[in-house]
C-alpha cells in the first residue's frame, strides 16, 4: 500500500511538472536574412528552425515503409529511441529500454528464457521480427529471440520499433511488431568508444559487461567493428519450480552471458555486414545456449535517377535452444539442431514523381535444419529437413497535400504450408501541429521449422489489425500522441503437450485478440526532457485460446498487465551532470504459480509494481569524452518477477532487490 | 469494453480540444525565407516597359503571414529605385494592377479566376502550394523532404505574360 502511495504521488508530481511547462513557448530568434545572395537561396529552409524534439520527429523512419518518412507521417505506430535516450536512461541492457515502450512487455517462455509480448499478446514465437542493422536475428527453428543482458545497448545509435503489424513488408515473422536496432558502427561512426558496466545487488553479483566499437572513414570506404562480452545473473531470489525443486538463483541458475561481434564494410552504395552472437543462459534445471552467425551483402544500384535496384544476399546460421541438463548424470546436450537460411532479395524503388513512390520486388529463401546430435529430430531416420519460400511484395506511397496514402501487399508461398497473402492500407498526414494515422493491415505468422516438424499440417496464423493515431504538438518542445488498436488473430498457433501420450504438437486455435490504447507525451527542453507513456489493453471477449486466458478475468491475458505507465526524465545540472529518473508501473498480473495436489496449475496474482530507476552521469570527466555513471535500479525494491504469458508449467522468475550499477564510457572521435 | 471506449473518447477529445486553443507554437513555415525568394524573383525578372515604372506592387491573395515579412522587406529594400508596395487582398477582383500575386495555400482554388483576370498582363503569379505551375501559375514554391525551399517554373506562362527571368535564377528552379 505504501509503495502504491509513493508511486501515485511520483506520477502526480511528474504530471504537474510537465503540464506547467506548457506556458513557455520558445521565441523565434531568426536574423534578418534578406541580404542572402542568389546562391544562398538553395540553403533556405521552408520552416523555422526545428527544436530538438522536432528534429527528432522529422528524422526519417524507414522501418514501417522502407521509404524514409518523418515519424508523424510514417505508415505505422512507431517508436524511435536514440543513443542519447539510452545514454541518459543508463540502460543496462535492451530490456531496460524496451520495457519503457508502450505496449511492449517481457515475459518468460520456458526455462527462464525471456521474450516479448505486444499489446497484451504473447509474441515471442514468430510474432516479433528482431533485426540488427536491418538483418533479421530471430532463430529459424521456432523464430524466437531471447532477452536479458544480451545485446550491447551502448553500441546502439537508434532503435526503430513498429508496435503493430509488419508482415506486409517483412513477411511471416512480423505479425505483431518489428524492432530494428541500428548500431553506431552502421551509422558511419568515425571514432572509437569503449563502455563498461558493473552491476551488483546487495550480497550478489548482477552483471559485468564490456564493449568496444570503432568506425573509420577513408574516402568512399567505411569500416566498423564492435565487440561485446559479458556475464550476468538475472536474479538472486529463491525459485520453486512447479515440480518441487528449489534453488537459489544466485548459485548459477539464472545466468545470462553474452558474446557479440558485429563488423561492417561500406563502399559507396555497397555494404557488407556480419554479426556473430553467442548467448549462454541457465535455468533451475538446464543450461540453454544460443549461437548465431549472419552475413549480408547489399548493393543499392541507381539504375536511373528515379530507379534504384537493391539486391541483397543474406546467410543466417543459428544454433538455438541448444541445451543440456545441469546434473552430472545428464550432462550431455539433448538438443543441437542447427538452422540455416540462404536468402536472396531484390527490391526496386521507383520515384514516379516527387510525391509518388513505388517499391516492389521479390524474395527467395531456403531454410535448412540439421540435427547435429543425430537424434532423429525430424522423424525416424531423419536428421535434416529443408523448405523453400518465395515472396512477392509491392508498396505504393502517394504523398498528397490532403493525406499520404500507402497501399501495399506481400504474397508468400512456402513449400510446406502454402500461400499467405497480406495487404495493408494507411492514411497519414501532419497538418501543422496536428497529425493523424489511420492504418489497416493484415499480418501473418509463418510456422517455423520446429512447428512444422511437430505438426506438418499446421496452418499460418493470420491477424487483422486496425489502428488510429492522433497527435498534437503543443509547443516546439512538446508532443502528445495517442493511438487506438484492435487486433484480431485467427488460426492461432499454440504449443500443446499431451500428457497421456507424452507427445508435443502445435495446433491452430480459432481466434484471440486484444484492443486498447497507447498514449505518449514527450517534452524536450534545452536542459531537461521527459517522456511519459501509458498503455492499456483488454482481451477480446470471444477469445478461444485457453492457454492465454485468465480464469474469471475475461479481459486479461496471462502475464500481461492491463495498464502500464512508463516515465523517462533527464535533467542537466550545470554543464555536464545529468540526473535521470525513470519508472515503469505495471498493474496486477495473473499467472500460474504452482501445482495443486492434483497437479493442476494454480492461478496466482503478481501485485501491481512500480520499478523506479535513478541514474546519474557526469560527462567529460577529467578528459573530453569520458562519462562516469551510477545507477540504482528497482529503487523501491519491488517485486518485478517475470511470469509466463501462457499456461506453460513454469512459475514466475522471481526478480526482486535493488541493483547498483556503475557505467564507464569513453568516446574518442577521429 | 465500456472502459476502453470511455478512455478513447477522453483521449481523442483531449487532443482535439487542447489543439484548438494552442496555436502557433509548432514548427511553422518560415515566411522570411519565402520573402527572400520573392525579393530575388523581382530582382531577376525583366518586366515589359509598360510595367517598369512606379511602385512595384505585390498582392498577397488570402490572409497569410507572408504579408508581414514582405512589409519588412519593403521597408528595407527597393528594386532599381522602385519602392515595394504590399497589398493583402481576399478577392481576385481586388488585386488591382499588381506586378506580382502571391497566392496563399488557402486561395489555391482561385488560380483559374486569377488567370482569367490577368490574361496577358505582365503580372507574375507565385503560388505557395506546389504543383500549380502545371495549372498555369508562373512559379510555385516546393518544400522538399529535407524542408529545403525551392520553386518550380512554367516557362510557357512566363513567356505568355512577357516576363523575362534571368538564367541565373532559372538555374535554381527545381526539376523533377
Amino acid at each position: 500500500m505504501q509503495h502504491k502511495f509513493v508511486a501515485s504521488r511520483s506520477v502526480l508530481l511528474i504530471a504537474v511538472t510537465l503540464l506547467a511547462s506548457v506556458a513557455s513557448p520558445a521565441q523565434d530568434q531568426a536574423n534578418d536574412t534578406t541580404n542572402y545572395s542568389l546562391d544562398g537561396l538553395i540553403e533556405l529552409k521552408a520552416t523555422e528552425k526545428a527544436s530538438a524534439l522536432q528534429e527528432a520527429l522529422n528524422q526519417g523512419v524507414e522501418v514501417s515503409s522502407k521509404k524514409a518518412l518523418n515519424s508523424r507521417e510514417s505508415p505505422g505506430i512507431v517508436s524511435t529511441i536514440t543513443a542519447e535516450d539510452i545514454r541518459h536512461l543508463g540502460a543496462r541492457d535492451l530490456m531496460d529500454v524496451l520495457q519503457l515502450v508502450p505496449g511492449l512487455e517481457f515475459g518468460q517462455d520456458v526455462e527462464f528464457q525471456i521474450g516479448l509480448s505486444v499489446r497484451g499478446n504473447w509474441a515471442n514465437e514468430g510474432k516479433v521480427l528482431m533485426m540488427i542493422d536491418g538483418i533479421e536475428i530471430n532463430e529459424t527453428l521456432y523464430q524466437t529471440t531471447q532477452f536479458g543482458n544480451r545485446f550491447p545497448v551502448d553500441q546502439i545509435a537508434r532503435i526503430e520499433i513498429i508496435r503493430g503489424p509488419g508482415s506486409a513488408i517483412y513477411g511471416g515473422t512480423a505479425e505483431y511488431g518489428v524492432v530494428n536496432i541500428i548500431t553506431k558502427g552502421n551509422s558511419r561512426m568515425d571514432g572509437v568508444a569503449i563502455a563498461g558496466t558493473y552491476g551488483q545487488r546487495i550480497g550478489s553479483f548482477a552483471r559485468r559487461n564490456i564493449g568496444l566499437t570503432a568506425g573509420k572513414k577513408w574516402g568512399h570506404w567505411h569500416v566498423d567493428a564492435a565487440l561485446f562480452k559479458g556475464e550476468g545473473n538475472r536474479s538472486d531470489q529463491d525459485y520453486a519450480s512447479f515440480y518441487g525443486s528449489q534453488v537459489n538463483l544466485a548459485d548459477g541458475y539464472a545466468k545470462m552471458d553474452p558474446t557479440h561481434l558485429n563488423v561492417g564494410v561500406k563502399y559507396k552504395s555497397a555494404s557488407f555486414r556480419a554479426i556473430y552472437d553467442y548467448y549462454e543462459t541457465t535455468s533451475s534445471e538446464y543450461k540453454v545456449d544460443y549461437g548465431f552467425f549472419t552475413a549480408q551483402f547489399k548493393y543499392e544500384y541507381k539504375l536511373m535517377k528515379k530507379l534504384t535496384l537493391t539486391p541483397q544476399f543474406t546467410y543466417i546460421n543459428h544454433l538455438p535452444w541448444y541445451y543440456k541438463h545441469h546434473f552430472e548424470d545428464f550432462a550431455t546436450y539433448e538438443y543441437r539442431v542447427r538452422g540455416e537460411r540462404y536468402k536472396a532479395n531484390l527490391s526496386a524503388s521507383y520515384d514516379i514523381s516527387r510525391k509518388l513512390n513505388l517499391i516492389f520486388g521479390g524474395e527467395y529463401f531456403n531454410d535448412r535444419a540439421v540435427d547435429e546430435l543425430e537424434y532423429e529430430n525430424f522423424g525416424e531416420g531423419i536428421n535434416a529437413i529443408a523448405y523453400n519460400n518465395y515472396s512477392l511484395f509491392a508498396q505504393g506511397l502517394f504523398q498528397h497535400r490532403i493525406a499520404n496514402i500507402t497501399l501495399g501487399a506481400r504474397y508468400d508461398y512456402h513449400s510446406a504450408f502454402g500461400a499467405a497473402f497480406v495487404p495493408r492500407a494507411a492514411l497519414t498526414k501532419r497538418i501543422d501541429n496536428f497529425h493523424f494515422k489511420l492504418l489497416y493491415s493484415q499480418a501473418y505468422r509463418a510456422p517455423g521449422i520446429e512447428n512444422l516438424n511437430l505438426t506438418p499440417d499446421i496452418k499460418p496464423e493470420h491477424s487483422a489489425v486496425a489502428e488510429l493515431e492522433l497527435g498534437y504538438q503543443f509547443t516546439p518542445e512538446m508532443l502528445l500522441s495517442s493511438n487506438l488498436f484492435h487486433i484480431r488473430t485467427k488460426d492461432v498457433i499454440v504449443y500443446g503437450f499431451d500428457v497421456a501420450t507424452d507427445e508435443e504438437s502445435y495446433l491452430n486455435y480459432e481466434r484471440m485478440g486484444t484492443q486498447g490504447i497507447e498514449v505518449e507525451y514527450k517534452i524536450k527542453k534545452s536542459v531537461w526532457n521527459a517522456s511519459l507513456s501509458y498503455s492499456f489493453y483488454q482481451a477480446l471477449s470471444d477469445n478461444t485460446v485457453e492457454t492465454f486466458q485468465v480464469e474469471g478475468k475475461d479481459q486479461l491475458n496471462l502475464g500481461a498487465p492491463a495498464h502500464k505507465i512508463g516515465f523517462i526524465g533527464s535533467f542537466r545540472l550545470g554543464k555536464s551532470f545529468f540526473i535521470n529518473p525513470s519508472l515503469v508501473h505495471r498493474s496486477v498480473r495473473y499467472t500460474y504459480t504452482a501445482l495443486d495436489e492434483d497437479e493442476n496449475a494454480v492461478l496466482g496474482q503478481l501485485a501491481a509494481n512500480t520499478q523506479v530507476n535513478m541514474y546519474v552521469h557526469y560527462d567529460d570527466l577529467w578528459v573530453d569524452g569520458l562519462t562516469l555513471g551510477f545507477g540504482v535500479y528497482n529503487l523501491l525494491d519491488q517485486d518485478a518477477s517475470l511470469p509466463q504469458h501462457y499456461d506453460g508449467g513454469f512459475a514466475p522468475i522471481p526478480v526482486k532487490g535493488r541493483e547498483f550499477a556503475l557505467k564507464l564510457v569513453y568516446k574518442l572521435d577521429f | 469494453m465500456k472502459s476502453i471506449h470511455q478512455l478513447s473518447i477522453i483521449i481523442v477529445f483531449l487532443i482535439l480540444s487542447l489543439g484548438s486553443f494552442h496555436q502557433g507554437f509548432a514548427q511553422v513555415s518560415d515566411y522570411k525565407a519565402y520573402s527572400i525568394f520573392i525579393y530575388n524573383f523581382t530582382k531577376y525578372t525583366n518586366y515589359p516597359a509598360s510595367a517598369s515604372n512606379g511602385d512595384f506592387v505585390i498582392a498577397v491573395l488570402g490572409k497569410s503571414k507572408i504579408t508581414e515579412e514582405l512589409n519588412k522587406m519593403a521597408a528595407q529594400k527597393n528594386i532599381n529605385g522602385r519602392k515595394f508596395k504590399i497589398n493583402e487582398v481576399e478577392e481576385v477582383g481586388d488585386i488591382g494592377s499588381a506586378h506580382m500575386v502571391f497566392v496563399s495555400s488557402g486561395k489555391s482554388g482561385a488560380l483559374d479566376d486569377l488567370k482569367s483576370k490577368i490574361k496577358q498582363l505582365p503580372t507574375m503569379i507565385v503560388t505557395e502550394r506546389d504543383g500549380l505551375v502545371k495549372k498555369g501559375a508562373h512559379l510555385s514554391f516546393v518544400v522538399l523532404e529535407n524542408q529545403s525551399l525551392r520553386f518550380e517554373i512554367n516557362n510557357e506562362a512566363l513567356e505568355h505574360n512577357s516576363l523575362n527571368m534571368s538564367k541565373s535564377i532559372l538555374a535554381l528552379a527545381y526539376k523533377e
